[in-house]
């Protein structure tokens, strides 16, 4: 909210610069996001009155005009603007000034005449977009007066941030009890003294029906009679101007005047544009569309709260008003409403129109009760003095309650000090709250009564009362004192450990790390290998790129590739990251998947390799875990192996095929899911006696029909024989389409004895015959 | 024998001096000190000495023996070093062209490092999941639906009355159904947040939530344990400092700003002129939250906090661009 210094001033005297200010403010809570200072960009703009203006000589469209700056001369300027007339007071830039929008004012010759400075436009002094004419100043001005000054724009501006549970000082007034309270200065309240006209009455003037009480508790209005339509007096416009509003005519300007300065939102009608002298607060209900002064068609909803007259409805509830009952030039008797509408129904009904005002924001926020008839009277007191109106006599006052209950919270002086950790004394914690306006009394035994006032609505339990001391007292003024508490040794969980390892791993495998977004395209989702309509959709996606939650990393990695591939000869990238898939839970089945992706350009060691080094990268991984005789491989196809733990397809390894098609060889990848590794029974590592015996071993070359699978044969060499202590694959080759050549080198050892040739040879031949025997398989020789 | 013993050595010693090569040096060894050499010659003549005189000659021989041990030893190392000519390379310092080492995400190293600094103070790291529900998202954070509140938090809906977490903080709920205070934990993870995105903006970033439940823990204790945390993550010139500010979960609540790191207070680019940076929301856990994570609020007190892991990392790294982090993008994660 912007918050005008010299509006400040008028409620609470002080002395501090605009930063000190500022930082008062911060230190409440209130945050100055900017602090503009105005005027500054007038200088050498001075209130000049035109005393005579006779037409230029030489050219038609100029007049010379010639005026008094409160000089003993008068100035002789050139204009080309025809809407000034002799007598008015008109903003005079003189020579050497360098105007808002940069132009740069000098001592002119102009079709023989010498022009010593410049009447101004409003465009001109940047105050808006009206070039039509020379601006026209308020009569009451005083010649020769700094433009700033004399039209209250020397002033200084901060742009505070109002916290939501603070409606009350989203206002002038609220901002300066607030800062009369932080620096101890006095709050200078104003009475408002409406002066009311004996020959009107207000209720024999309107009517004012409240249908619905729920979503309007209450709801004032005045009437002011014959007013005078025109613009405001510069003081007030240079209010709104500061304030971000811009001046409209003296009635719309008292209107947001005041809702700057009281934080209530009004509403003027013109009175003789209600049928039948009489306002209605109900719902939309069948009326299905309505014209909001901005000109715009809104569709309604039937809930959606409506003001109406006799025959139909005249603005949206605390939104907007209609064009149908809008202050114009002809207006004469001005309705003022000064309402509370419900919080959650004004926000619903924004939302729905897409049509966030001034008004709506204030009401969202909600309205303290005693509001609307303080800022319905400071409205009508402004258009009595400024738009020479006569009020009604009287306020209608429409409203579910005469006054809602005072809360009382009862708080403990220890309550405060344990929660901000600072022993306060009951007399500080009383002067302190004192400031804020709140009645303290004391309830004995270190209990203290506490009643906020009237337009703190936020102050309900002894937690708020707590905030406030802290605020007032400072909180960086609290000593920090480190926490006394049992000491409880802490590990990480499993789950934080293993991943810790994976990526320690995986990361000196060479492989790069990546983060990449949850959600997918449709796309993604084609390549994912679940159905698209399995995933979960996102309801509000900004765009394509975010239409589904992902149910596997790699389509995101691969892209990842795909985006890099040119400028890289390889890549290999990892994730560890949340999937999400459908249940039939309350909540998705959520998994967090870890999984590499491997591209290559280089060639020359074999199509296979990529493979072989990604299982490779697997069996190190497990094996990290001590799993690595736990987890087995099962081919699916040419391009897939699936990764078994406990009989059960954790992930798989293999080509990527899909959508890698550009990049010629496809990248290799492994997927699985970590918490299958979390849950996985991680055996201590268990020590083997070392055998005192020498152990040998031998390659054997075998063929074997296609078909027969590696882990089956590493299985069947394994349980041969009890000598056998280690089998690996080390070669394997394509004899024919049926038949392959592989090699394995095999290990013998006894824990008994050193082995002789004689114990080897046994061994090896129970090796063959259970290949062969199994598998059909026979010793290359 | 005194000088016999003399005699030896300075023949070794100029004998020592003449060998060229490792072959000779050690056929030479044998020849002094073998069972048959020169020295055990002349110890065999011990036992013919007087009591007096075998300790003085016995020590005067074995200081000899460590004498020429030590000359052989060092021409030793000399000779076998010239005896290997292949292992001179071109340049030693010419780098290896195989695998290099991968890099962890920087978001993963820095969570590394908030975690273990919290770890030290004693507080357990638990994760959770992404996918929230309303109830848990707000309603229990006594952030009401309907409110104005609500607007703080812009969040992506899936269906399902589902929705994308806008924050960690759901997690001190489901952690409290299986804790009892005392309780000291933090919530690193992933949040989403529906907005546009900027160079400060993301869809995606990450959070860490702090929670602490006890007797008596205050305002006071919040200060102090997150100025113990700035200290370590930033360096022990950092101040922090506190500001009133609102959430609906905790009452009293307050923003903790740091002191530039750039400018140490005086203003910069980084910290928009102000000299101070936001880092956290924190504040008091509110009567009602504690209410909804079944401790009683009249026994026990507590006090919560949650901030923006990118935002801390990028301020250590100097980065400017929150986007980065999210592109997979290897010129960016190779630098880390």
């Amino acid at each position: 909210m912007k918050l005008s210094l010299n509006w400040l001033k008028e409620y609470v005297k002080f002395k501090e610069k605009p930063e000190q200010v500022a930082e008062i403010f911060r230190q409440g809570g209130f945050e100055a996001e900017d602090i503009k200072v105005w005027g500054q960009e007038f200088a050498g703009i001075v209130i000049g009155q035109i005393k005579t203006i006779i037409s230029h000589a030489e050219a038609n469209k100029l007049s010379v005009c010639k005026v008094d700056i409160g000089r003993t001369q008068l100035l002789t300027i050139v204009c080309g603007a025809d809407n000034i007339k002799p007598g008015q007071k008109v903003p005079t830039a003189l020579v050497d000034t360098i105007l808002p929008n940069g132009m740069k004012i000098e001592r002119r010759r102009i079709r023989g005449i010498d022009s010593d400075g410049m009447l101004c436009a409003e465009d001109e002094l940047g105050l808006g977009k009206d070039h039509s004419g020379i601006m026209i100043l308020d009569d009451s001005l005083k010649i020769g007066q700094k433009f700033s000054r004399a039209t209250g724009l020397d002033d200084t501006v901060l742009d505070l941030t109002v916290l939501p549970n603070r409606p009350d000082a989203y206002s002038v007034i609220g901002l300066a009890r607030e800062y009369a309270a932080l620096v101890d200065y006095k709050y200078l309240n104003k009475k408002i003294a409406v002066p009311e006209s004996k020959k009107y009455s207000v209720k024999k003037l309107l009517t004012i029906k409240v249908a619905d009480y729920n979503l309007c508790p209450k709801y004032t209005a005045r009437v002011v009679k014959h007013v005078t339509i025109g613009p405001s007096p510069q003081w007030l416009q240079a209010r709104l101007t500061v304030s971000g509003v811009k001046p409209i005519n003296n009635i719309v300007d008292i209107s947001n005047y005041v809702m700057l300065e009281y934080g209530q939102p009004l509403h003027v009608f013109d009175l003789d544009k209600l049928q039948g002298h009489s306002i209605t607060v109900r719902k939309a209900g069948t009326e299905k569309s309505f014209v909001t002064l901005d000109g715009v068609t809104r569709t309604l909803a039937s809930d959606m709260l409506m003001i109406a007259d006799g025959k139909q409805s005249i603005a949206v509830a605390g939104v907007m008003g209609g064009d149908n009952s809008e202050v114009s030039k002809q207006t004469k008797d001005i309705v003022i409403e000064s309402a509370i509408f419900k919080p959650v129904s004004i926000r619903k009904t924004r939302q729905r129109l897409g049509l966030m005002t001034e008004a709506s924001i204030r009401f969202e926020k909600g309205i303290y009760w005693q509001s609307p008839e303080l800022a319905c009277d400071r409205a009508a007191q402004l258009m009595h003095d400024l738009a020479g109106g006569e009020v009604a006599s009287g306020m209608i006052v429409a409203a579910k309650e005469k006054a809602t209950k005072q809360t009382t919270v009862k708080v403990n002086l220890d309550y405060i000090n344990k929660i901000i950790g600072r022993t306060f004394k009951l007399a500080e914690v009383k002067k302190m709250l004192a400031r804020l306006n709140f009645k303290v009394t004391d309830a004995g035994k270190g209990v203290l009564n506490v009643v906020a006032p009237y337009y703190r609505q936020d102050i309900n339990i002894p937690a708020d009362v707590v905030e406030e001391v802290g605020r007032m007292h400072g909180w960086n003024k609290i000593k920090p004192t480190p926490i006394y508490g049992e000491l409880k040794p802490v590990t990480l969980s499993r789950e934080k450990i293993i991943t810790g390892k994976l990526k320690d791993e995986l990361a000196a495998h060479g492989l790069t790390e990546v983060y990449n977004y949850s959600f997918y395209n449709q796309a993604m989702a084609m390549l994912s290998g679940v159905e698209v309509k399995k995933h979960y959709a996102v309801k509000n996606p900004i765009n394509p790129e975010q239409a589904y939650m992902r149910t596997s990393l790699l389509p995101r990695m691969l892209d990842n590739i795909l985006k890099q591939y040119q400028e890289n000869e390889s890549i290999g990238i990892f994730e560890v990251g949340h999937v999400y898939h459908k249940s039939t839970k309350e909540l998705p089945n959520e998994k967090i998947m870890v999984s590499t992706m491997v591209y290559s350009k280089i060639r020359r060691e074999g199509m296979a390799r990529p493979i072989q080094q990604i299982k490779g990268l697997l069996e190190n991984l497990f094996g990290k875990f001590n799993l690595f005789d736990t987890v087995s491989y099962e081919l699916e196809d040419s391009r897939k192996t699936n990764i078994i733990l406990n009989n059960k397809s954790i992930g798989s390894y293999g080509w990527i095929t899909g959508g890698s098609e550009k990049l010629g060889l496809p990248p290799v990848y492994f997927e699985f899911d970590l918490g299958a590794l979390v849950k996985a029974d991680i055996n201590k590592v268990k020590y083997q006696m070392l055998s005192e015996f020498p152990g040998v071993s031998h390659d054997f070359t075998f063929i074997t029909p296609a078909d027969v699978k590696y882990g089956d044969i590493v299985r069947e060499i394994s349980n041969a024989d009890e000598l056998v202590t280690s089998v690996a694959g080390t070669k394997i080759y394509q004899e024919s389409d049926k038949k392959r050549s592989v090699t394995f080198k095999i290990g013998f050892q006894s824990s008994a004895k050193t082995l002789v040739a004689e114990d080897i040879a046994e061994v090896r031949n129970k090796v063959i015959k259970a290949l062969a025997n199994k598998f059909k398989m026979e010793l290359k020789r | 024998m005194k000088e016999e013993l003399e005699q030896i050595k300075q023949t070794a010693l100029a004998k020592i001096a003449s060998i060229k090569d490792i072959k000779s040096l050690k056929d030479f060894e044998i020849k002094v000190f073998g069972r048959k050499g020169d020295l055990n010659n002349i110890l065999k003549k011990l036992k013919g000495l007087s009591k007096e005189e075998k300790p003085v000659i016995g020590k005067l021989a074995n200081q000899i023996k460590q004498e020429l041990i030590q000359a052989m030893e060092g021409l030793k190392a000399s000779l076998s070093q010239q005896d290997t000519p292949q292992l001179t390379v071109l340049d030693m310092t010419w780098p290896d062209t195989g695998t290099k080492q991968g890099h962890q995400h920087p978001l993963t190293q820095f969570s590394r490092k908030v975690e273990d600094i919290f770890i030290s103070m004693g507080f357990e790291v638990i994760e959770g999941q992404e996918v929230e529900t309303p109830k848990y998202n707000f309603d229990l954070l006594n952030i009401p639906k309907d409110h104005p509140a609500r607007d703080l938090w812009d969040t992506y809906y899936l269906e399902q009355n589902l929705l994308l977490r806008t924050h960690t903080s759901p997690m001190q709920l489901r952690a409290m159904e299986q804790r009892k205070p005392p309780v000291r934990l933090i919530v690193p993870g992933r949040t989403f947040r529906h907005e546009a995105t900027d160079a400060s903006h993301e869809t995606t970033f990450y959070q860490v939530e702090g929670l602490v439940i006890d007797k008596c823990i205050s305002v006071a204790n919040l200060l102090s344990t997150l100025e113990s945390f700035f200290k370590t993550l930033y360096g022990t010139n950092v101040k922090i400092r506190p500001q009133g500010s609102y959430f609906p979960f905790t009452e009293p609540s307050m923003e903790i700003f740091m002191s530039c790191l750039i400018c140490e207070g005086e203003g910069c680019s980084v910290c928009s002129q102000r000299g101070w940076l936001e880092m956290l929301g924190a504040g008091m856990v509110h009567p009602q939250v504690l209410k909804n994570m079944g401790v009683d609020a009249d026994v026990y007190s507590g006090f919560a906090f949650g901030g923006g892991i990118d935002r801390m990392m990028m301020l250590y790294h100097g980065i400017n661009d929150i986007r980065l982090s999210y592109r997979g993008n290897l010129k960016f994660l190779e630098q880390f």
